[in-house]
Formats: structure tokens, C-alpha cells, sequence
């Protein structure tokens, strides 16, 4: 009897242990995540903040340089982070002459400044590629650099660890976790099967990352517990020359590719049309729909690539039909794409699911569903400031602030992990959102600042403004071609 | 009456018609950060009066002659100073509401001292030098092998889309419409939304029914406002269109280019500077270069197309010349910081957040030293080896990216495009040496290094005659008797 009673009562979790073990937060619900009492999560916050900065300093060199740059030696109170936040841009601030020169050893001497794990030892001799050079790192250090897309064309690298490149899948599909009684399901049971139409299926972005740790993590290797669209590993140097041909194409710069470079452009092309292709797609229709009839499935994907299938399955003549219990995420409204007439109808036609939307970035696992009032809750790991955007100075942390947003990361153990985002955000500081979560919440407006937020009838003469312009135009698709 | 203007204000500017002030109509745009609202009637419900149909009506100019014309125009700009002029000061007060990057005093400075481009001498120094015999006055004779023209310089029906990072431009349209005796439409662009139409204001009430006055119009309209636009840009009502700026106003234009209609294209440029060996002979040399580069990337805080913002400097690049090079670097940031008040701001209105982000990333790369940037006061990079920021067209705010390089050479395939206006160069006989390798990748002005922003008119621009290519060039041909026959074609005997 009593060895029963052990077994169903869940064990109680409380703040006070988080301050042991962080990560451990990972295991509780979204109903004891949210229902803490926000001073007490903010008193947990800083001490993780000071204790983060005190073991980190001393062996992230970046961290070190930043902070006697700035002369912030200590954290007093909350608002100390700030000035020790990284600009996003440090991911990418690697010299792309480097790694075109295949100068490995200085992309591992930039790399390193970055962790606290020693890059030193990396034998880069010989590599010809940029898969090669984050392969040679994976086998030499604890570290599985991360990389994204950045809209400038540029890949930014994160240094984590598979631990830590763990915590993105967590902190994403954790938000399919129900708060009381919003919908929900736990994909941690590895009882229902992820559906990402992503066009690669491993590699080194945080995207095909998410996928291979969701394999590995939550189903146990079964390779048929995540469908993709693409079936591919996702190379990074593709990824890199994807980046330099978009900005090539919208800066006008003819581009001098050498003969490995173009076959691998040729490469590109070839698997994008692949992807793209009806044969791709029947195949994955097939896999993602009509296999898993009468099965749990929660879709992670875009509005416009869940579009995409509602599309390929009326074409099809195929209907989802889905366990109850099934559910989609977006990660809000795409970019660049125009909304064509009847999406919403389409959607709730053939994917009549409760769909909810996530924010985050890849620096940060704390990422917030967008709750039924349309308000974004981070979760308690992640610590988040408004600061104006002009001086980056805080804001105060009361009443309504819109500027620009700032985060950390506190589960990161191997690397400084404060942003200073590129995204314009308004926090609700004094919480009492009518959906139930305690503590401060956002607006669901989330901008990026960029040169056009001036107003784009201004003319200058001058080709910086109109440069960055045109670059911010084009990667948001206003510009042609 | 005159109210200080802020962003928060709404600045009601009236359309000007050809000496007919219009305050109906009015429609409201702009209000974003870093502009002021604006309320100004649709130029829609005016679209039939705004273009001058009949392009015979430009005759009213030809019962003046140049003398004339140049005496109104000294006087129009005696009347254009701030501090007498109520349209002017309202003017200045709106464009520092409206300017993204220039702050009051080097605005008032612009303000009182560019009027006096209008001064006579000054005119007249720039007609002469533009055109070299008197096109604008009267016909012009040639004797040619096979025959004799007359060459006329006349105007044309133009629309001026004009920047507002410098209120150099409104003069220069209006002084154009004069010289040339032509009609001008004027667009106003947000960030200077008042100038002309100040200007227009002061030549109502100076003379209102000179022939400049009854040839200006001032509007604003949204760029790419379809409706508007079509009926514009017709080639029954335009001859010219002046249009400054980059693809987005340039998208919106050349959409409506066909036959009739000639496009003058002032597209956006880069600057840059070529600092010889010669800078480290002696301390007091690199302070000199130093001074004069801080001037040429901190003039009007480098809002304008001339303003350097990549060095190339032949220090050279092993360790002990990058040490030079850093000292050098920590110089032109304190003589940025020493520039005049009335031409350069250590307080940057508008710091670019995009561009700080990508300050403060490279500030952990071991291969450029930043000095400054820490808030608004700009600053310098300099890279540790021969290669520029990635940002480098993106650089504004008062910023310098400082290159190293061996010998000078190595710079031109690097930092000179078709995009490259203004090249100011040190020591003075570095000129003769870069010149042609400037020009034949494109570069279009070289001066001297400090120079950058001292931009005339009576020169070539962006490697065109723009006065030139705004006037309607006709020929009249006379043949000798014996030469009616030839049909053009080369006799041959």
C-alpha cells in the first residue's frame, strides 16, 4: 500500500530546490511553473544570474572582455546583466573571410572566446569545410555548435553542448505542455508522433537539431517518431552559401564561387527542387497523414507550411484524422509570406486542431506560448528586460514598458547566454494576466528594429540607410526578385 | 505665432501651386519615430493644376534677362535666413523634428549659411563653370565642317524628388528652375518636409508674380502613391526627373520611364579615404591626418553621400605598424570627438541599434580594436588586418572602419566601386598617383583629405553635369548653299 502511495503521489516541487539544480525545472508542470509567486521566481533569477556570472567569468573569455569593458564586476541587483548582455550579432561576428579562407584554426580561436570549454586541441588541419571544422569540434570537446540563419545572409554559431542544445527541443515542445485546463498533450511521453515539415532531417541548425534530439531523446532512437519533409542532413556549408547567394542577390555583388562552391551551389538547387517536388511531398503526405490516422500528433511548423499541406492534401484527396488530443505550433505569423485567400478556412478544414503559437529565439529555451489572451508568459529559467532601445538603459520593471527586449538563459552552463535581441516587445510588468499564469507578460506585437522603422519616404543621398533598407526590405520580402 | 516643433507636434505644410498657397484638402502622414506628423493637402484633388500642361508657358521667363535673373536670385537669398525670415526659422524647426541624424546647431548653421549659394559671384562662378559659354542666354554659335549650329540651353518641365539630409538641395532646385527658366515640381521628402516650401512662401510674398514664383510647386505625396503618380509622370507633362535616393524611391520612379520622359538618377554612394605613408612621418603629422579624417567622417555627422567611412591607410601590417595604426585610430577618435559644434554632434540623435549590434559583436574579435562607440559619439574601428568590416556600408553615426594596407594600391580593388563618390586623399601628391585607378573603378570626386563635405555645384557631380542634363539642348542648323545636297553623309570627292 504505502510503496503505491510513493509511487502516484507526484513529488512535490517548490522554488527552493531550483537553487541547487536549475535544469531540474525541466520536470515540473506548467501549472507549477506558472503559479509561483513572481517575486520569489526573481530572488531565484538573481541568484542563478550572480552565480552564472561568477563561475563563467573567469573561463568565457568574451564574458570577461565584456565585462571589464563595461566595468561590471559584480551583480548587485537585476539590472546589472544588462550592460553584459551580448548583441545577438556576436553569434556571427566571425570574419566570413575566415571561413572562406578555410582559416579553421581562427574560426576556433573566435569559437572559443565564446565557452568555456578549450578549443585549443581541435585539430583543424586540413579541413575543407565547415561541417568538417564542427564535426572536429563535436569529437574533440563536450561542444555541438548550433547554427541559424541570420537575415543578413551571415550563419550564426552557438557554441552548446548537447545538453544544452537539448534544452531548445525541451523549452519548444514543452509548450504543448496544458496550463490548467488550455489544451494540451505531453510529447515527452513519446506516445504521439512530432510532425515537423522542416526540409532537411538532421544537421547542425537549431531546426534538424530539435528533430535529432527528439529521436534520441524522447523516442529513444525510433527514427519514425518525427517525420520531416526533407530527409537529408542539412549541411552547413550549404547553409553558409544559401546565406552569401541571398545577399548576393540583393546587394547586386556578382559572386566568385570556386568550383566546390558551385557544385555545391548546383547541390543546393537540386535538393531544394527535391524538397519541393510532388514526389517529396506525396511521400511525406503519406507518412505525416495517412499513416498515422487515428494517431497522436502535434505539428511544429509554420502557418505557411501548414498551409502547404492542407494544400498537398486536397490535392491528394487525403483527410488528416487524427487521435483527439492532436495539436499544431506555429512559431507566429511568417515573415514574408501573403496570407492567400481562404488559409484559415483551409487550415481548419484539413487541420482542425487547437493550434498555439510560440516566441523565443535559438539563444533562449525559456520560450512562451502565447496564452488565450494573446499575451506571451516566459517561463521561469528564462529572465527577460525592456531597456530603451537607444541607450540600452533598463527600463523600470513596473507598469507597461515597450522597447527593446533583452533575455537570459539560465539553464545554459557552458556559455554566457545574455541576449540583447534584436525584437521590440512590450511587458506587462505587474502581471495579473486573466489567463491564470502569475508574473510579467508581453504583448503578443513582437517587432524587430529595424532602419525602416523611421519612416521609408525618408531619401538620403547616402548608401548606408538605403543599404541596410533594401536588405531589411528584401529579407522581409518587399523587394522583388 | 511660432511654435516650437517636436515630434509630437503636427506641422501643417500649405501646397504650393505656382504662387497659389493651398491649406484645403488636408490628409495626414507620417508620425513614425524620428518624424513629425504631417498634415498637407492630397495632392490628388490637384493633380490637373500641379502639372503645367502647355510647355509653351514657360515663355513668361524670356522677358528676363540672366542679369535680371541673378539679381532676384541674390536677393531671394538674402531673405532667407532664419533669424529674419518666419517660413525659414519654421523650416529649420521642422527639419530638426524631422531629421533622423542632424541635431540643431549644424542644422542652424546649414540653414544660415546655404543661402548664400544664391550670392552672384557665386551663381554666376558655377553657370560658368557648368556650361563655359552663355547657352543659358542666348544662342550660341559653332562653325562645324559641314555646317553652322546655334546651340541653346532651354528649359524643361521637371519633378524634383529630392533628399532631406541637407537643405542644400531645396536651394539648388529652385536656383535651377531660375538659371535654367524652367517649371519645377518639388517633392519634399519626409525628413525635411518644410525647406522649399519655405522658400516658395518667401518668393509669394517677394515678388508674386515673378516667373519663378509662377514656376514653382511644392508638394508631398507618399512615394508610390499609384494614383498620383501615373498621371505625373506623363510625358506630356514632364520632360525631367531629378530624382535623389535609393531602390525604394528609385522602384517607385522608374516604373513610370518611357519615351519623353528622362530620368536624372542621383543614386546613393559610399565614400572613402586613401591615407599615404607619409601620414606617420612624425607625431604631429598623424595628428594632422587624424584632424582632417575626423572632419571628413564627422562633418553634418556623416549624414551625407561625401562623408568618408572607410580609411585605407598604407601603414603597413606587421605587429609594430598595427601599433602605429591603433595609435593613429585613438587620434581621429579624439579629434571627432574636438569637431566644431555647429558641424558635428558628439550626441548622435539616432545611433543606428542595427549598427551597434554589429559594433558590439566584433568588439570580441581579436582582429579590430574599437575605440568609442560606447553610446552615441561615434568612433573608430580599426582592423587589425587588411580587410573592412562586413558592415562597412552600413556604417553611419559618425563611425570610421580604418583599414591597414601595405602599399596603397592594395586599397583600390578593395574600398573604390561604382558606387564611390567622394574619395579625399592624403598626402596632396597621393592624387596624381591614384587618380586614373580611381576613376576606372568608378570612383567620381577625389579631393583632399578634410574636403569631403565641401560639395560644390559648379563641378561635375556623381560623375554627371546634372545642370546640364536638366536643360532641353535645341540646334539650329544653317548649310551653305552648296551644302544643302549632302544628306548628312560624308562626301566623299
Amino acid at each position: 500500500m504505502e510503496s503505491n502511495l510513493k509511487r502516484a503521489l507526484p513529488q512535490a516541487h517548490n522554488i527552493a530546490q531550483l537553487y541547487d539544480d536549475i535544469e531540474a525545472v525541466l520536470d515540473w508542470t506548467q501549472d507549477e511553473i506558472y503559479d509561483q509567486d513572481p517575486a520569489a521566481v526573481e530572488d531565484l533569477q538573481l541568484y542563478w544570474l550572480r552565480r552564472r556570472f561568477t563561475e563563467l567569468r573567469p573561463q568565457v573569455r568574451a564574458l570577461d572582455k565584456l565585462a571589464q569593458d563595461v566595468d561590471v564586476n559584480s551583480i548587485e541587483t537585476i539590472d546589472d546583466v544588462i550592460p553584459l548582455c551580448f548583441p545577438h550579432t556576436m553569434l556571427k561576428a566571425y570574419s566570413a573571410s575566415d571561413l572562406e579562407k578555410r582559416r579553421f584554426d581562427r574560426m576556433n580561436r573566435w569559437l572559443s572566446t565564446m565557452t568555456k570549454h578549450d578549443l585549443s586541441h581541435v585539430d583543424v588541419r586540413g579541413v575543407e569545410s565547415l561541417d568538417e571544422w564542427l564535426n572536429r569540434i563535436s569529437a574533440a570537446t563536450p561542444l555541438i555548435p548550433q547554427l541559424s540563419s541570420g537575415t543578413s545572409g551571415k550563419i550564426s554559431i552557438q557554441p552548446k553542448t548537447a545538453v544544452e542544445g537539448n534544452h531548445l527541443m525541451v523549452g519548444e515542445l514543452r509548450c504543448f505542455l496544458p496550463y490548467r485546463d488550455e489544451p494540451g498533450l505531453d510529447p515527452f511521453r513519446g506516445d504521439a508522433t512530432l510532425v515537423t515539415p522542416w526540409i532537411a532531417r538532421s544537421g547542425p541548425h537549431h531546426v534538424t537539431m530539435l528533430q535529432t534530439n527528439a529521436v534520441k531523446n524522447i523516442f529513444g532512437g525510433r527514427e519514425e517518431g518525427v517525420v520531416t519533409l526533407g530527409y537529408q542532413k542539412m549541411s552547413a556549408d550549404a547553409l553558409w552559401l544559401s546565406g552569401r547567394l541571398r545577399r548576393a542577390q540583393m546587394t547586386g555583388e556578382e559572386l566568385k564561387l570556386t568550383d566546390k562552391e558551385r557544385e555545391l551551389a548546383k547541390q543546393i538547387a537540386k535538393e531544394s527542387a527535391d524538397v519541393a517536388s510532388p514526389a517529396q511531398m506525396d511521400r511525406f503526405i503519406d507518412q505525416a497523414v495517412t499513416r498515422l490516422k487515428g494517431k497522436k500528433v502535434y505539428i511544429r511548423a509554420t502557418w505557411q507550411r501548414i498551409y502547404d499541406m492542407a494544400v498537398a492534401c486536397k490535392e491528394r484527396g487525403v483527410r488528416p484524422d487524427y487521435a483527439p488530443g492532436s495539436m499544431a505550433a506555429t512559431g507566429g505569423g511568417a515573415k514574408n509570406w501573403v496570407f492567400p485567400e481562404g488559409w484559415r478556412e483551409l487550415i481548419s478544414e484539413y487541420f482542425p486542431l487547437p493550434t498555439i503559437e510560440m516566441y523565443g529565439m535559438s539563444e533562449f529555451s525559456a520560450i512562451s506560448r502565447l496564452c488565450p489572451e494573446g499575451h506571451w508568459h516566459a517561463p521561469l529559467w528564462g529572465v527577460s528586460w525592456i531597456v530603451d532601445p537607444k541607450t540600452s538603459k533598463p527600463l523600470p520593471r513596473k507598469g507597461v514598458q515597450t522597447g527593446r527586449y533583452v533575455c537570459f538563459d539560465l539553464l545554459a552552463e557552458s556559455y554566457w547566454a545574455g541576449t540583447l535581441s534584436g525584437d521590440k516587445l512590450t511587458m506587462h510588468w505587474d502581471g495579473g494576466c486573466a489567463c491564470g499564469r502569475k508574473g510579467p507578460y508581453a504583448e503578443m506585437d513582437v517587432r524587430r528594429f529595424t532602419e525602416v522603422e523611421g519612416g521609408d519616404d525618408k531619401i538620403s543621398c547616402s548608401k548606408t540607410a538605403d543599404a541596410y533598407t533594401d536588405l531589411v526590405k528584401y529579407t522581409q520580402g518587399d523587394v522583388d526578385g | 505665432m511660432d511654435s516650437i516643433i517636436d515630434s509630437q507636434t503636427v506641422v501643417t505644410v500649405p501646397l504650393i501651386i505656382r504662387g497659389r498657397i493651398i491649406e484645403d484638402n488636408l490628409i495626414e502622414f507620417g508620425g513614425r519615430r524620428g518624424g513629425v506628423t504631417l498634415m498637407t493637402p492630397d495632392v490628388n484633388k490637384y493633380v490637373d493644376e500641379i502639372t503645367l500642361r502647355n510647355p509653351a508657358d514657360l515663355r513668361d521667363w524670356y522677358s528676363l534677362e540672366m542679369e535680371e535673373i541673378l539679381d532676384f536670385l541674390e536677393e531671394l537669398g538674402s531673405r532667407l535666413s532664419p533669424s529674419t525670415n518666419p517660413h525659414i526659422r519654421r523650416a529649420l524647426e521642422a527639419s530638426i523634428a524631422a531629421s533622423s541624424g542632424l541635431t540643431p546647431e549644424p542644422l542652424r548653421f546649414m540653414y544660415e549659411s546655404q543661402r548664400h549659394m544664391l550670392k552672384k559671384e557665386r551663381v554666376k562662378e558655377m553657370i560658368e563653370g557648368v556650361f563655359h559659354e552663355p547657352y543659358l542666354e542666348r544662342w550660341v554659335s559653332h562653325q562645324r565642317l559641314d555646317r553652322t549650329i546655334k546651340v541653346r540651353a532651354f528649359g524643361s518641365r521637371m519633378v524634383h524628388i529630392n533628399p532631406g539630409n541637407g537643405i542644400a538641395i531645396a536651394l539648388q532646385s529652385i536656383m535651377n528652375t531660375a538659371l535654367l527658366r524652367g517649371d519645377s515640381i518639388i517633392k519634399s521628402p519626409s525628413n525635411d518636409p518644410f525647406t522649399a516650401t519655405a522658400i516658395a512662401l518667401t518668393l509669394i510674398e517677394m515678388a508674386p508674380n515673378h516667373p519663378l514664383t509662377k514656376h514653382i510647386t511644392v508638394c508631398y505625396w507618399k512615394g508610390g502613391d499609384e494614383a498620383f503618380e501615373r498621371r505625373l509622370y506623363r510625358p506630356n507633362n514632364i520632360e525631367k526627373i531629378v530624382a535623389w535616393g535609393g531602390l525604394s524611391s528609385m522602384k517607385h520612379v522608374r516604373g513610370y520611364i518611357g519615351p519623353g520622359v528622362d530620368l536624372i538618377a542621383l543614386d546613393p554612394k559610399n565614400s572613402c579615404s586613401l591615407i599615404g605613408a607619409e601620414a606617420f612621418d612624425s607625431d604631429d603629422t598623424m595628428r594632422r591626418a587624424a584632424s582632417l579624417l575626423a572632419r571628413d567622417v564627422g562633418a553634418f555627422n556623416q549624414e551625407g553621400c561625401a562623408n568618408s567611412r572607410v580609411a585605407y591607410v598604407e601603414s603597413g601590417i606587421d605587429e609594430k605598424d598595427i601599433e602605429e595604426l591603433n595609435r593613429f585610430g585613438q587620434m581621429v577618435f579624439e579629434e571627432l570627438l574636438r569637431l566644431p559644434s555647429e558641424i558635428s554632434s558628439n550626441d548622435h540623435p539616432n545611433f543606428s541599434a542595427v549598427l551597434r549590434d554589429e559594433i558590439g559583436g566584433i568588439r570580441n574579435n581579436p582582429y579590430f580594436k574599437v575605440f568609442g562607440c560606447k553610446a552615441n559619439e561615434g568612433g573608430v574601428i580599426v582592423s587589425q588586418e587588411t580587410e573592412q568590416v562586413e558592415f562597412a556600408i552600413h556604417i553611419s553615426g559618425r563611425v570610421v572602419n580604418i583599414v591597414p594596407v601595405n602599399k596603397i594600391e592594395e586599397a583600390y580593388d578593395i574600398g573604390i566601386t561604382i558606387d564611390t563618390q567622394t574619395v579625399s586623399i592624403y598626402p596632396e601628391s597621393l592624387k596624381d598617383k591614384v587618380r586614373n585607378e580611381c576613376a576606372w573603378r568608378g570612383a567620381q570626386r577625389l579631393t583632399s583629405l578634410g574636403c569631403s563635405s565641401s560639395l560644390s555645384f559648379a563641378q561635375p557631380h556623381d560623375a554627371i553635369e546634372p545642370m546640364r542634363r536638366m536643360a532641353r539642348w535645341l540646334v539650329i542648323e544653317d548649310f551653305r548653299e552648296e551644302d544643302f545636297g549632302n544628306s548628312g553623309l560624308f562626301k566623299v570627292e
